[in-house]
């Protein structure tokens, strides 16, 4: 009687654990992990359109994710803003892609990660005339003229895009782990 | 015995795990890229840090929050299919919405899912429980903040102003006109209600001014409204075309005065605007994220940790408006929990026990009394002005006792 019984309770104790642990552990400072940008891609392009109508554009967001733990980790979500070179050293920001979805990065690896976002030249242009007006006006440029000279140079990445503002959150059953990144590419 | 005990452990250690398991989930629509991405972004880090707060104090009676935060860029499809994805697969308990145009499209679907939705629109459209039961919006309704702008700058700028001294003597009618976007539900909104407001002082109406939320350029509206001779302007826009339309006015030489509803006037107005913002009044929900309030270290504390890429310099009050949103969000659903009704209708009528409640005020926020007939959050409206350069608040007025005849039948609209 007494047997089956302790069975069940082993059985019980491992699925809780494995249900609500997951083989996460607090991920200590020297075990923290890490992220960096590897490179930009262009995810779907399309033939220029003058605005105001739409061109479309998907760039990939390729991300080294280091896991230096000897844990699982979770990443929870991740987000981080974009910014295009409008001049020399000067940058104006696009979009800020979020992403939700629930990925384990195994111990000791470093793993890539990719988020794409969809945007597109009339986006691209609100942007431009309302949140960032005031960068524009500093560099006094023409918000169509330089999305349309994005848009012929994106290809061969002839101007710099920077990762900024970026927050990924780790899950651990000691609570959140919150690791900013930025980078920009090309690497110069 | 010791099997007993065993057990109990077992049981314990089960129940703490499904616990810690627990989820609650919250949708939220923002618009970081579209036309009122000025003030949307800065709103958008606010919800997402105020709800790591709340989390990191237990969440919902121990279950966290888990946040799904999607820019939809101000477009109305997007809004709407955002939400669908949100009803039919997050299987949210709540969502935090953005715009009015998206808020009154998704209006009856809300409606109809019982779902609670707590809105950055503010319009008083979405205030009468009779006709949107599961709305709720987390300040001063724009018919309401509107009203109290146009009736503050009369009792105390128009009647006491050595500026208007000449037209007063003269049994002058004050001549009012707006300027706002007329294609935009945010910016038409409270435009009834101002110039009813505007015939029960007697003003004179002149003509609306079409205004884009993308405008840079505004002096073929400027001339107009100085060609009715306009000694009052309402912007009905957010921060960015404000700025532009008070420069405009500043350069021309309108010579009127300025009342700006909550989206267009912030930290930015005076930055972006400089001296034509001088003098400008305009409605506030909340402390200013430069002023000293109960909740500040929270705040600063929050926007360090999570988004320590973004300049404290560049925070507005939008920052603090997400921390209102978010704790009143919390509250329904603590409250709703409590009770054992974390849902749609459990959290509405959480919601609808709100009296008095004072959680807001650490944020700058009012009293929040909200009640099955009566969804406005408040009948206080916060007055500011710049003051050398820096918004300040100047009065607070309140509308249901100023105006308690009328009070009741200003209801969702």
């Amino acid at each position: 009687m007494r047997k089956p019984l302790l069975m069940l309770l082993i059985m019980i104790f491992g699925i809780s654990g494995v249900m609500g642990c997951a083989g996460l552990r607090p991920t200590d400072d020297a075990g923290k992990p890490k992220i960096t940008l590897e490179r930009v891609e262009i995810a779907s392009m399309f033939p220029w359109v003058d605005l105001p109508a739409r061109t479309p554009l998907g760039l990939g967001f390729v991300l080294n994710v280091d896991n230096p733990s000897g844990y699982n980790i979770m990443l929870d979500n991740i987000k981080f803003t974009v910014s295009f070179e409008a001049a020399p050293g000067k940058y104006i920001e696009i979009a800020t892609p979020t992403v939700y979805d629930r990925i384990y990065f195994p111990p000791k690896t470093t793993s890539q990660y990719r988020v794409v976002s969809i945007m597109d030249s009339g986006t691209i242009r609100l942007t431009l005339l309302v949140a960032q007006a005031p960068k524009v006006q500093e560099l006094k440029l023409n918000a169509g003229d330089l999305i349309k000279d994005w848009y012929a140079k994106v290809g061969d990445f002839k101007f710099g895009i920077k990762v900024h503002e970026g927050m990924a959150v780790f899950s651990t059953e000691k609570g959140d782990v919150f690791v900013p990144f930025e980078g920009t590419f090309p690497k110069k | 015995m010791r099997i007993k005990m065993i057990i109990m452990c077992f049981i314990l250690c089960f129940i703490t795990s499904w616990a810690i398991g627990q989820e609650v989930k919250l949708g939220a629509l923002q618009d970081t890229t579209g036309a009122t991405s000025d003030v949307g972004k800065d709103e958008a880090l606010g919800v997402r840090e105020a709800t790591q707060y709340y989390n990191d104090m237990g969440g919902i009676n121990g279950k966290k929050i888990r946040l799904f935060q999607y820019d939809y860029g101000y477009r109305v499809p997007e809004a709407i299919t955002t939400y669908k994805r949100f009803r039919d697969y997050d299987k949210v308990a709540m969502v935090l919405g953005w715009g009015t145009g998206d808020t009154e499209a998704l209006s009856p679907t809300i409606n109809a899912d019982k779902m609670p939705y707590l809105s950055s629109s503010f319009s008083g459209h979405l205030c009468d429980p009779k006709k949107t039961p599961y709305n709720f919006v987390y300040g001063t309704d724009y018919s309401t903040n509107a009203r109290g702008a146009i009736t503050y700058w009369f009792e105390e700028v128009w009647k006491k102003d050595p500026k208007w001294k000449e037209l007063r003597d003269k049994g002058a009618k004050p001549k009012f006109v707006c300027f706002m976007d007329t294609s935009s539900p945010y910016a038409t909104a409270p435009i009834k209600a101002i110039k009813e407001q505007a015939t029960i002082l007697g003003f004179e109406i002149g003509p609306d001014n079409n205004i884009g939320l993308t405008a840079l350029d505004t002096k073929s509206q400027v001339i107009a409204a100085k060609g009715f001779g306009a000694n009052l302007v309402w912007h009905g826009n957010t921060t960015m075309s404000v700025s532009a339309a008070m420069k405009d006015a500043y350069a021309l030489g309108l010579g009127a005065d300025h009342i700006v509803n909550n989206w267009g006037f912030d930290e930015n107005l005076p930055k972006l605007a400089g001296p034509a913002a001088e003098g400008a009044m305009g409605l506030l929900g909340c402390a200013l994220f430069i002023d000293e309030y109960p909740g500040k270290k929270k705040v600063l504390d929050y926007a360090k940790k999570l988004n320590p890429g973004v300049p404290l310099e560049n925070r507005l009050i939008r920052t603090v408006q997400g921390w209102v949103k978010v704790g009143m969000a919390v509250e329904a659903m603590k409250r709703a929990d409590k009770a054992g009704k974390l849902n749609g209708p459990g959290i509405k009528e959480a919601f609808e026990t709100f009296k008095d409640w004072p959680g807001l005020k650490e944020f700058g926020g009012q009293l929040v009394t909200l009640t099955p007939t009566d969804h406005r959050y408040s009948s206080i409206v916060r007055v500011a002005r710049v003051i050398k350069g820096k918004p300040q608040t100047v009065a607070e007025l309140d509308m249901r006792a100023k105006f308690p005849d009328r009070w009741a039948g200003w209801l969702g609209w």
